[in-house]
């Protein structure tokens, strides 16, 4: 080989090497897109899997829901109502009545009253017209005549969710109202509702005890909390610090698709 | 850059020391390095881990060597090799240190910290007994282009068997690896051979190997730019 040739040679030879050098990251980043790919169809199913069960999770429960509210109104609910009759001819049939007999026919009606508001709200074909806003507020109506604790609830005139995906909403609400007035002795709750061209928020803020983030995280409610808000593809978070606790729920809201 | 600036060296070296580099194209090998040292400077808070912070620091010095040696030799009219030797004991372990933080299991670890102590007692070895400081230690730069071929393709080889979704566009080890790897595997069939083209004449005037090295320069710096840019964090996906 001459020495000129020789030069070119390590140029030709250089050019070959990084033309190499270049298809084979080429080879690998396609490689890579595929695998990514395919990750992501993985995923996907995945998730619609996962969906598809909860789906059918939420809906056994609202099926037994149903069924547990219909047994209340047909058969708890006619045996309160017989013994508020019988109770009402003892009253009658007596001089005077006594005022312990008062006391307790008015409980008795107000139970009657009670039984019948959860078995409707229990009710499926009920909820199938169901509206958040209005439930919410006849909720917090129902609490607030307790007078134990008070519920203020504000909220935008209406909002543009699918009747299933309000009722979903509304079980995480009512579960986030129960955890206040159960486990957190508060006095006063907020429920704010609010909505973005993208998402729909709801705060329920409650000046109670609070409790500890890193403590209580696997709770039974607070699963089926997670659970319901996963099946509505949002996010849930708690937050504790010293009084108090704050449960934001975001869920994703394109107003064009509802 | 520090290629670029050996180009002066090797004139040096083949007309006795009285031949240069042209200032045009020195400039030109310039450019590519200040942008990629001011994209580091701009994004220096958002390197993490802030080990990676080093890079601003190593580019500082890559510029500060190549106007150095470049000065030193067109001012005092001698021999700067002695300036690209240290750059030489510098650079590679920067990139081996790099790659040692880089690599997540331990095999490579204990691998790139074997190879790198093997080559710093070579050059050390080279610098005291065999070669002198004062000549550019043509075999030492072979050895650690090889390793540094070598680490990139390890590296390349962990991220292909890498499990789960990686946008590599994504990853600023990806790009920063890459303009390494074109500029070695760039650099390695000239400089392998570079002895015996200076003895021979080959490239006379050193414009074939002025034209690669400022191209190979451009790409380094240019993937190292793009590395800077990628808005994924360092920590994730090294």
């Amino acid at each position: 080989m001459e020495k000129k040739d020789l030069i070119f040679a390590i140029v030709f030879t250089t050019i070959v090497l990084l033309l190499l050098v270049a298809f084979l990251l080429f080879f690998f980043i396609r490689y890579r897109f595929k695998n990514n790919t395919y990750i992501k169809e993985k995923e996907a199913m995945k998730k619609f899997f996962e969906k598809t069960l909860l789906q059918s999770q939420i809906e056994v429960q609202e099926a037994t829901l149903a069924g547990i509210g219909k047994e209340l109104h047909d058969n708890i609910g006619q045996l309160l109502s017989s013994t508020k009759m019988f109770l009402g001819i003892t009253q009658r049939n007596l001089p005077e009545s006594p005022e312990t007999l008062n006391i307790a026919e008015e409980t008795l009606g107000k139970a009657i009253n009670e039984l019948r508001a959860l078995s409707k709200s229990l009710d499926k074909d009920w909820l199938e017209q169901f509206d958040f806003i209005q439930n919410l507020q006849m909720e917090a109506q129902r609490i607030n005549e307790a007078k134990y604790l008070q519920i203020f609830f504000s909220h935008p005139e209406k909002l543009f969710l699918k009747a299933d995906e309000q009722i979903i909403l509304f079980r995480i609400v009512q579960e986030a109202i129960q955890n206040a007035i159960k486990h957190a002795q508060a006095k006063n709750i907020r429920i704010n509702l609010s909505k973005t061209s993208e998402i729909v928020r709801v705060d329920v803020v409650d000046d109670g005890i609070g409790f500890n983030n890193s403590i209580h995280t696997d709770g039974l409610g607070m699963r089926n909390m997670k659970h319901r808000t996963k099946l509505l593809g949002g996010s849930i978070t708690w937050n504790s610090i010293g009084v108090g606790t704050s449960v934001k729920i975001e869920l994703p809201f394109k107003e064009n698709e509802q | 850059m520090q290629a670029l600036a050996k180009t002066c060296f090797r004139f040096a070296l083949r007309t006795g020391q009285n031949s240069f580099m042209s200032i045009n194209g020195f400039i030109i090998g310039l450019i590519p390095v200040l942008t990629s040292l001011l994209i580091s400077v701009i994004y220096y808070k958002r390197l993490q881990p802030s080990w990676l912070r080093l890079f601003t620091w190593f580019l500082l010095l890559t510029i500060l060597i190549s106007v150095v040696g470049y000065v030193y030799s067109f001012d005092f009219k001698s021999g700067n090799h002695f300036i690209f030797n240290i750059y030489l004991l510098i650079q590679f372990l920067f990139y081996f240190a790099f790659f040692y933080k880089t690599f997540q299991t331990k095999k490579l670890k204990r691998f790139t910290l074997l190879m790198s102590t093997c080559f710093l007692v070579y050059l050390l070895i080279s610098f005291i007994f065999l070669n002198g400081f004062h000549t550019f230690n043509s075999l030492g730069f072979t050895i650690g282009s090889v390793l540094t071929i070598l680490f990139c393709l390890l590296y390349f080889g962990s991220l292909f068997n890498a499990e789960g979704f990686i946008n590599y566009f994504k990853i600023p080890m990806f790009w920063i690896a890459t303009g390494i790897l074109f500029f070695f595997v760039g650099n390695f069939i000239y400089l392998s051979f570079l002895n015996y083209i200076l003895e021979n004449n080959l490239d006379n005037g050193g414009n074939i190997y002025e034209f690669i090295i400022i191209t190979l320069n451009l790409l380094l710096y240019c993937f190292f730019s793009i590395g800077f840019l990628s808005n994924q964090t360092w920590k994730k996906r090294t």
